[in-house]
This record gives C-alpha cells, sequence and structure tokens, in this order.
C-alpha cells in the first residue's frame, strides 16, 4: 500500500496545477525513493496519514486517468453529507464521548444498511457513484487485505474528508452565486 | 442501456452477500480461567538486577515461555523517546538473567512496516495456549507518545525468532493515538482481548477484542473513564472482568470497572481508595481465584513499589507491602506481575530509570500479604 502515497501525491500535484496527469504521476514516483537513512518520502508521509481509504483510492484512481465522475463536478449535498459523516465518526473516535461511531465498522450491518440506502438512493436518481464506491470499499473490505479489519477505515479518511468539504463548499457556493444571478 | 444502468446495483448485492457473514453481530465473549497447573513450589525469595542494555530502561513485561523459562522484555536506550530505543527481552534460566537481547529497533519497524519511524516503546509480551509467544508495542512516527500505534510481533521458538512487525489499526483518524502496557486475556474462542488506551486530546482506555487469527474484531470503551489509561485487565469467571486504571488527574487514585459480558460492555469506572500518582500499574489473577496488585501507592511519586493482594473480587484491598521505598527522587515503577506454572510469582519493573529489577515472591510470601 506504499503505492497509495504515489496516488496521493499525484493527485495533489494535479491539484496544485500540474497539466498533464501522466507528468503528475511520474513525478510522484519519485517519492517512492529513499532520501534519508533508507527512508523515502512516500515512507514519511505513510507514517503521517497511513494508508488512504478505499473510496480515496477509487476517486484518484478515477481522477488520474481523467474519468473524474460528474457526480464531483456539481452537486454540495451529497460530499456535505460525506464530510459531515466522517466529521461525526472523528469527534466520537477522538472526543471524551462513552458512545463510539467507529465501533460499528467491525460487524457494520447497521453502517451498510444506511450508507447502502443512501447509495441506492442516489443511484435510483441517476448517480451510480455511491453505489459504485460503497460496493468496490465492501468488495476490499471483505478480501482481508486491508491493513484495518473496520469498514470505516475502507470508507473514509481524514484527507478525503477534508476533499469532500471542499467541494461541497466549492460546490454549494456555486450554486449560491448562481441563485442570486438569476434573482438579478 | 438497463443493464449498464442495474450493472453498480448488480456489484452491490454481490458485496452484500459475500460480506454476510461478516455483517453480523459477534458471539458473546469468554474468557480463559487457568488453572494452576502443578502444587504451589516453596519457592526461594530472589531479588536481582537484569543486566543492563542501554543507559535507560524502562516499561518490563514477563511471560513464560514453553519450555517454563521466564522471559522479560523492556525499552532501552539513551533515554525515554530517543530514536536509539530498542525492545531488549532476557531469559532467565537457573536463577540467572541472560546477557539483553535486541528483539526490535526503530529500523526494523520502518522496514516491516514501510512507514517512518522514530521512537518505539511499552512492550507487552504474552504467549497463548498454542504456545505462539506475542509481542505488542508501540511506535510513534511524529510528536510525542500520543501518536504512537501498536505493533504486533509473534514468536513460534520461545522469542528466538520474530516475525515482521505488522501494525494494528484502532483508530479511525490517522490511526493516531493507541498505545498497550499491560498483557491480554485469553478468549475461550482461541481469541484474546488486549487491553489499550489513547492519549491524544483525551486519555481513555479501550478493550481490543482479536479472533484466533488475530484479526480485531471488536472494540469497546469504559465509561466515565476520561483522563485514565493504562488499563490492567483480570478475568474473574468466565464472564466477569476487573480493569484497573492508571489515574492521570485528580482525584489521584486508581478506578475500577466492572464487566459482567467478558468486556462486551463495561461498567462506568470509579475511583478506588488506593492512590495513584498518574503511574502504571499490574493486575495479576492468582490460581487460587485471589487478585494481585502491583502498583506505587502514592499521590505525588513513584518512589514506593507494593503490592496488595484482594480476595473479594476487587472490592476491597489489603494493606500494601512494600517492595521499594526510595527517596522522593527515585522511580520503582511500571510493574509487571507474572505466576509461573510452578506458583511462584514474578515482579519486574523500572528500577531508577536505570535497568529492570526481577523479584520472585513464594506462595507462602505472597499468602502473607493480607
Amino acid at each position: 500500500m506504499i503505492g497509495a502515497q504515489v496516488l496521493i501525491v499525484a493527485g495533489l500535484l494535479v491539484l496544485l496545477g500540474v497539466r498533464s496527469r501522466i507528468a503528475a504521476v511520474l513525478l510522484a514516483l519519485l517519492v517512492l525513493v529513499p532520501v534519508h537513512g533508507g527512508v523515502s518520502p512516500a515512507m514519511a508521509l505513510r507514517g503521517l496519514w497511513g494508508d488512504p481509504s478505499v473510496t480515496t483510492l477509487q476517486l484518484l484512481l478515477l481522477a488520474l486517468a481523467g474519468r473524474t465522475p460528474p457526480a464531483l463536478h456539481a452537486g454540495w449535498r451529497a460530499p456535505a453529507f460525506l464530510a459531515l459523516a466522517a466529521a461525526a465518526l472523528y469527534a466520537s473516535a477522538l472526543g471524551p464521548w462513552n458512545f463510539d461511531l467507529y465501533r460499528f465498522g467491525y460487524q457494520p450491518a447497521a453502517l451498510v444498511a444506511v450508507f447502502g440506502a443512501l447509495a441506492l438512493i442516489a443511484w435510483w436518481r441517476g448517480q451510480p457513484l455511491y453505489l459504485w464506491l460503497l460496493a468496490i470499499d465492501l468488495l476490499a473490505w471483505r478480501t482481508g487485505w486491508l491493513a484495518s479489519t473496520n469498514l470505516w477505515d475502507a470508507m473514509l479518511d481524514p484527507l478525503l474528508m477534508l476533499a469532500l468539504l471542499a467541494l461541497a463548499i466549492r460546490h454549494g457556493y456555486r450554486r449560491y452565486q448562481n441563485r442570486n444571478v438569476v434573482l438579478a | 442501456m438497463t443493464w449498464k444502468r442495474n450493472l453498480p446495483l448488480i456489484a452491490f448485492a454481490a458485496a452484500l452477500a459475500w460480506c454476510g457473514p461478516r455483517l453480523r453481530p459477534l458471539p458473546p465473549a469468554a474468557f480463559v480461567i487457568e488453572r494452576p497447573t502443578s502444587s504451589p513450589a516453596t519457592g526461594t525469595p530472589h531479588a536481582e538486577l537484569l543486566p543492563r542494555a542501554a543507559a535507560t530502561a524502562h516499561a518490563a513485561t514477563l511471560a513464560q515461555r514453553a519450555d517454563g523459562k521466564l522471559i522479560a522484555a523492556w525499552f532501552a536506550g539513551s533515554r525515554e523517546g530517543a530514536s536509539d530505543v530498542a525492545i531488549f527481552s532476557s531469559v532467565y534460566d537457573q536463577g540467572a538473567w541472560s546477557a539483553p537481547q535486541a528483539i526490535v529497533d526503530r529500523r526494523r519497524v520502518e522496514h516491516d512496516t514501510q512507514r517512518l519511524i522514530r521512537k518505539l516503546g511499552n512492550p507487552v509480551l504474552w504467549r497463548d495456549a498454542h504456545n505462539v509467544l506475542h509481542l505488542w508495542f508501540v511506535s510513534a512516527s511524529y510528536g510525542g507518545w500520543s501518536g504512537s500505534a501498536i505493533n504486533h510481533m509473534q514468536s513460534s521458538d520461545d522469542g528466538r525468532h520474530w516475525s515482521a512487525a505488522a501494525r494494528i489499526v484502532t483508530s479511525p483518524f490517522w490511526n493516531l493515538s493507541t498505545l498497550v502496557r499491560n498483557p491480554p486475556v485469553a478468549l475461550a474462542d482461541g481469541g484474546m482481548a488486549l487491553p489499550a488506551y489513547h492519549e491524544f486530546l483525551y486519555k481513555r482506555p479501550e478493550w481490543l477484542r482479536f479472533d484466533g487469527n488475530l484479526r480485531l474484531i471488536d472494540q469497546a470503551r469504559i465509561p466515565d473513564s476520561t483522563r485514565t489509561l493504562q488499563p490492567a485487565v483480570a478475568a474473574l469467571d468466565a464472564h466477569r472482568a476487573l480493569a484497573l486504571l492508571r489515574d492521570s488527574g485528580p482525584p489521584h487514585r486508581l478506578r475500577a470497572a466492572y464487566s459482567d459480558d467478558a468486556g462486551g460492555r463495561w461498567q462506568p469506572a470509579v475511583a478506588t481508595s488506593i492512590p495513584n500518582p498518574d503511574s502504571a500499574l499490574a493486575l495479576l489473577r492468582l490460581a487460587d481465584g485471589t487478585l494481585l496488585l502491583a502498583c506505587n501507592p502514592s499521590e505525588t511519586n513513584r518512589s514506593r513499589l507494593a503490592l496488595l493482594r484482594s480476595r473479594d473480587q476487587g472490592r476491597s484491598w489489603s494493606a500494601p507491602l512494600i517492595v521499594e521505598q526510595g527517596d522522593a527522587g527515585e522511580e520503582f515503577s511500571y510493574p509487571a506481575l507474572l505466576e509461573d506454572s510452578a506458583g511462584t510469582v514474578h515482579l519486574a519493573y523500572t528500577w531508577k530509570r536505570q535497568t529492570i529489577k526481577h523479584v520472585e515472591f513464594s506462595p507462602a510470601q505472597i499468602e502473607a500479604v493480607q
């Protein structure tokens, strides 16, 4: 999974303005080169934020392949909901509460019911992305190849939460601006 | 077109079908209650310092190997948190401890886990029913101990060779801040439950349940336990357990919590009458069913180390039997307890941060702790 760090760096490079996705991936491969004491920048990044979720990997692969799903080009509700779900998860995991949402990820029938229902509604309304993401998250989690045995870790991670929050704000702001234009 | 539209639905249904068995609730856990395997021996009182491995040493842990010999592990280096700290082990054979051998250092953990590692600490040894020795320890890549994660290694040849270190994911936020200090409790289904704790933002204990394949399958919290850490757990019977908790802040008393379903749910933690200066403790259920506690019974420092005994499942404790009493600046801390198969109780602890000390107690001496 150290290769996942390459995808994250390539995604960040594209975000920072590297126009060629191939160039971004080739440049990102340099993070695998050990620079100090046998430690590569990829290992340093992995020490910082660990492995990304399967959802992040899917979205990065799609973005780097130039196949960013239409659902991510517009709409703020789904990204906002997912970002809030992640924020609630991290607040319950890190806070002083007796209640822990993370525990639901080990035998995740309730988790799958909630997210599955929402993904099915999105699919019914013509957005298949979230059903695809959840199906592949589940399959990857079931293989047992992931470092974590908790389904939450296959679905969400803090970097994804930040990216979804940024998307929700950007799309929400655009929508707000467009509404003002129509009213004018 | 309909086929293409239904493709994600089919994938989701297939994933659900495959995941089905993993979605169901866990069967309830039960503890394995160990019985004495031989009649108690009249062990000779014995105390000695272990050979020094480096300038400082801390956080000892004990296990009995399959061949009956005692093995201790601790972390040692130029100072706690230094990059040269490694986990060392020594074997107790015929009344003497062997020269310390490094089990793992940060370079090996970096190699095994493919990530930057800055420091190691808090080893925990445990032998399972299949005579496999397990070693858990914490590592941090950045920041202080609150940024730690738990790693696991195992040995099938009594600690001569160890598997690669594997990181255990226990927290969704970059796996930040889960640590160990005390040994696990065996479960009847072949798994184990490992008492652990968080330190990032809030200190609090965690209960990690693993199946027989070492897969983390559940984790539970102890209600009302913020500002406590380093839980030490003893199984009282097949379903009841007692957790004693180090107290990091007022009221400076060890806190206690009980579970009636083998750790699935815990009752709220309550303060005991035993003072605690924000220092680690060890808890052991002896073969006769009584409990033995090693701790620093003081509100202010770690210069006194004592044993206490409970004959009523932790509801009341004996007067402390003082094992060490030093000056205010001296430290005798981080105890580890083990009852070997002959009934001898072994205590290992940090001795002035310089090395580890080992004390043996015969059954008669333990019986005298009233």
